[in-house]
């Protein structure tokens, strides 16, 4: 029996049968948790020390997603067929652990080039920091121009980063979102995206910012931006971030337009460069190859 | 900044492999296509006769010199012009079927030229002509490379009998020309001969020789001549009065001496005596006489010249007369005067002698120009025309051995066989070519978009390039879903791959039956 069936069969125990319609797990998912509720005057700070790996493992996760709808997501899991990119994802995790020398970060991941964004490393990178199960990572889509998040996770959201924004009622939780990955959460976009220069300046937008990062000692945060060589929303938000990491798609770009990106993020925040998409042959190895 | 080649072969798997559905399609167009042309390109037969044009052969060396062995420079391009002339390409069609079913004339002309088209004849080594026959039908190509070979020989073998024909009788008829033109300049020389018997060689320098000699002999008995006669005229003066003068005066003279002596013996004798003194007397009367026959003497002659001044003649005086010495003047004068009489006529008769020389020079420069003329035509004819009757004979000794065919012999080294294996670019080299390019133009077109293309495909280039560090390479992942449809789709590709080379086999197959 492959992994690939194991995996199935999970799903199916998991979903009670409904595993092929994804869109029932999405209403699962959105309902809001309650557990992070409490820690929302996360201003004074007190609460943030209690944050541990234990609090962590007993977030409330919702629905999870099983390693088959991942696959079909293309989200990164622990036991992918093909090892090869989880462990680069860890390795890139690592790296990322090492330069901020064990503190946790705002991380901006941008691309530098329109229409090959950066959603799906971000959504990687963000999966890779899920793993680890003393810690947990949080998503922002911040690209309000093309805010694509929600669609790769096959979400439906309704309140996002830009209703925060607008009206100061609105509270963190209610915006946060589980994903169906254990200890991933993310903040879409949101449905008020007009003015969205206006938000990233805004004062809220730094409190949230800081608040967030002040919540858990061991919360990962990544801000997905739009294009920064299209996008002044995104070279804003390089001053709220604590590093960028620039993903380049093969074959997508030339060198001047990288260094252009560059030159935009400036030598600083830049922590380097992911590479992506590299043109890959899959394995077929004889026992799997005639099983569809 | 220099991409590794695994990593460069790596990207060219990976880019194939994304593109695989298209490379398929640009595989099976190259590839089919190419098996179709394959299958209509039109197979060649070549069928070869190789000819030996032996020029040398034993006879050679006897003959050096005398006959000239027919010789052929480029046996190729003589052969190409005996085998492409009408004569051989009529036959050639006939005996290859062209003519079977009936083809018009301006189909004859357009099979003729496509034959000279495929037939190539060319010079392999110094006396083998090679004469390849290029054909669809394998039957024809050997009929045509054998007749060829067969028609050639023959031909060449008659041209060449009658190139030495025609050389034998084209001297022959010269040798005839320059005895005709021979034998009327040897009549023209006799005829001459007989008229001018002086025109002999060399009667001109004799003639010269004699003129030369006759006016030296002139100028000298001219001179003589003058000699003799101042002989004379000497002679005459002696002889004549003033001579007879110059004797008399000499008894006067005679008279004088002896009275000088007497006068001397007077002087001294007047030393010691006186005057009284006998033999003064003596010798006064002695003197006295003297003087007075001294006188008569003077007066004598005097009267003798006045007598013979009156008379006209010459006065001679009798003693001188009887003089010996006269004698010998008078007889030396007659003798000199006769001299001179014979002189002058021996000059009158040299120079009549001249004349006729003279006239006989003239005669003979007329006449040695016209022989000349005629002795360097006899000449150079009878040069012309002994070489002409070498050169028949020579030339009756190449027809000999052509005639027997002992000169430049053809004879085929290699006949022509039947081919049975196709030549030049066949099937095979169309299909091998398709699959060939099949795969290497689309790998080509991939590897030339890997290098030139300038948007980025490897790391190295922003890590090493651009010294921008780069944090990890993601390759790309399938979802599951995509996976399956992946595995179907190569399912069906390489089904797709195995149609083309089923379809490879089957044309093959049929190609190698015949069948096609």
């Amino acid at each position: 029996m492959s992994k690939i069936e194991e995996a199935l069969t999970k799903a199916k125990l998991s979903k009670q049968g409904s595993g092929k319609d994804l869109k029932v797990f999405d209403q699962n998912r959105s309902s809001a948790d309650t557990r992070d509720l409490v820690p929302v005057k996360s201003a004074s700070g007190q609460i943030r020390h209690q944050s541990s790996a234990r609090e962590i493992s007993l977030m409330d996760n919702g629905s999870i997603l099983d390693n088959n709808e991942l696959s079909e997501l293309r989200i990164i899991y622990s036991d992918m067929e093909d090892h090869k990119v989880a462990n680069t994802y860890r390795d890139l995790r690592t790296k990322l652990i090492q330069k901020s020398q064990s503190k946790n970060f705002i991380a901006m991941i941008t691309s530098c080039v329109e229409g090959k964004d950066s959603a799906m490393t971000s959504l990687n990178i963000s999966t890779a920091f899920s793993f680890d199960e003393s810690k947990t990572s949080l998503l922002i889509d911040c690209n309000l121009n093309n805010p694509k998040l929600d669609t790769l996770l096959n979400m439906e959201t309704d309140k996002g980063l830009t209703d925060y924004m607008e009206n100061e009622d609105i509270e963190v939780d209610s915006i946060m979102h589980k994903t169906g990955i254990k200890r991933l959460k993310m903040i879409p976009a949101g449905m008020n995206r007009e003015t969205a220069a206006e938000y990233f300046t805004s004062l809220r937008m730094r409190q949230l910012m800081s608040d967030l990062l002040s919540r858990y000692s061991d919360r990962y945060i990544f801000l997905d931006t739009a294009p920064i060589t299209e996008s002044a929303d995104t070279r804003i938000l390089v001053e709220l971030c604590d590093f960028v990491v620039l993903a380049v798609p093969y074959a997508s770009s030339t060198k001047g337009k990288i260094k252009e990106a560059v030159e935009a993020i400036g030598e600083d925040k830049l922590l380097g460069v992911v590479f992506t998409d590299i043109p890959n042959v899959p394995k077929f190895s004889l026992a799997n190859l005639f099983k569809f | 900044m220099q991409v590794p080649f695994d990593n460069l072969l790596k990207a060219l798997y990976g880019e194939i492999f994304n593109r695989r559905n298209t490379f398929f399609v640009i595989f099976a167009l190259i590839s089919l296509s190419m098996l179709a042309v394959g299958t209509v390109w039109p197979k060649r037969y070549t069928s070869t006769a190789v000819i030996i044009a032996d020029d040398s052969n034993i006879l050679q060396p006897l003959m050096e010199g005398t006959a000239e062995a027919t010789r052929v420079s480029n046996h190729a391009s003589n052969a190409r012009e005996i085998l492409f002339g009408e004569k051989i390409m009529s036959q050639i069609l006939k005996d290859a079927g062209w003519l079977k079913t009936n083809p018009s004339e301006v189909e004859q002309e357009r099979i003729k030229t496509n034959i000279k088209g495929l037939v190539k004849i060319s010079g392999a080594g110094r006396n083998l002509i090679k004469i390849e026959s290029r054909d669809s039908k394998p039957m024809r190509a050997y009929i045509t490379a054998k007749r060829m070979a067969e028609l050639f020989i023959e031909e060449g073998e008659k041209s060449k009998i009658n190139e030495s024909q025609a050389a034998f009788d084209f001297i022959e008829k010269q040798v005839n020309e320059y005895l005709q033109k021979l034998t009327l300049v040897e009549e023209q020389l006799e005829e001459f001969r007989t008229k001018n018997p002086d025109a002999r060689p060399g009667t001109d320098t004799e003639v010269s020789d004699r003129i030369r000699r006759l006016t030296a002999e002139i100028e000298r008995t001219r001179l003589e001549l003058r000699e003799t006669i101042i002989k004379r005229d000497s002679l005459q003066d002696q002889l004549s009065g003033e001579a007879a003068i110059t004797i008399s005066m000499s008894k006067e003279g005679q008279y004088r001496g002896k009275i000088a002596v007497l006068q001397t013996r007077l002087e001294t004798l007047r030393l010691d005596y006186k005057e009284t003194y006998p033999d003064i007397v003596r010798l006064k009367h002695q003197i006295e006489d003297l003087k007075d026959s001294m006188t008569a003497e003077i007066e004598q002659r005097e009267k003798a010249k006045l007598n013979a001044h009156n008379k006209g003649s010459e006065y001679i005086d009798e003693a001188i007369l009887l003089n010996p010495l006269y004698q010998q003047l008078r007889s030396e004068s007659s003798a000199t005067q006769t001299k001179i009489v014979t002189l002058r006529a021996r000059i009158s008769e040299m120079n009549k002698m001249l004349e006729k020389e003279y006239d006989r020079a003239k005669r003979i420069h007329g006449g040695e120009a016209a022989l000349s003329k005629l002795t360097r035509d006899y000449q150079v004819n009878q040069d012309i025309y002994q070489d002409l009757l070498r050169r028949m004979e020579r030339a009756r000794v190449s027809r000999n051995l052509d005639e027997e065919n002992q000169g430049l012999t053809y004879k085929i080294q290699e006949p022509a066989k039947i081919p049975l294996i196709p030549t030049g670019v066949r099937f095979i080299h169309f299909a091998a070519l398709g699959l060939i390019m099949g795969f290497g133009v689309p790998i080509g077109m991939i590897y030339l978009l890997l290098q030139i293309e300038p948007r980025v495909r490897f790391s190295q280039i922003i890590n090493d390039g651009m010294n921008i560090p780069v944090l990890a390479e993601i390759y790309s992942f399938p979802s599951n879903s995509e996976y399956r449809k992946m595995k179907v789709n190569i399912f069906i590709l390489v089904a797709c791959y195995l149609m083309i080379f089923l379809i490879y086999g089957y044309v093959g197959w049929l190609k190698l039956t015949g069948q096609l």
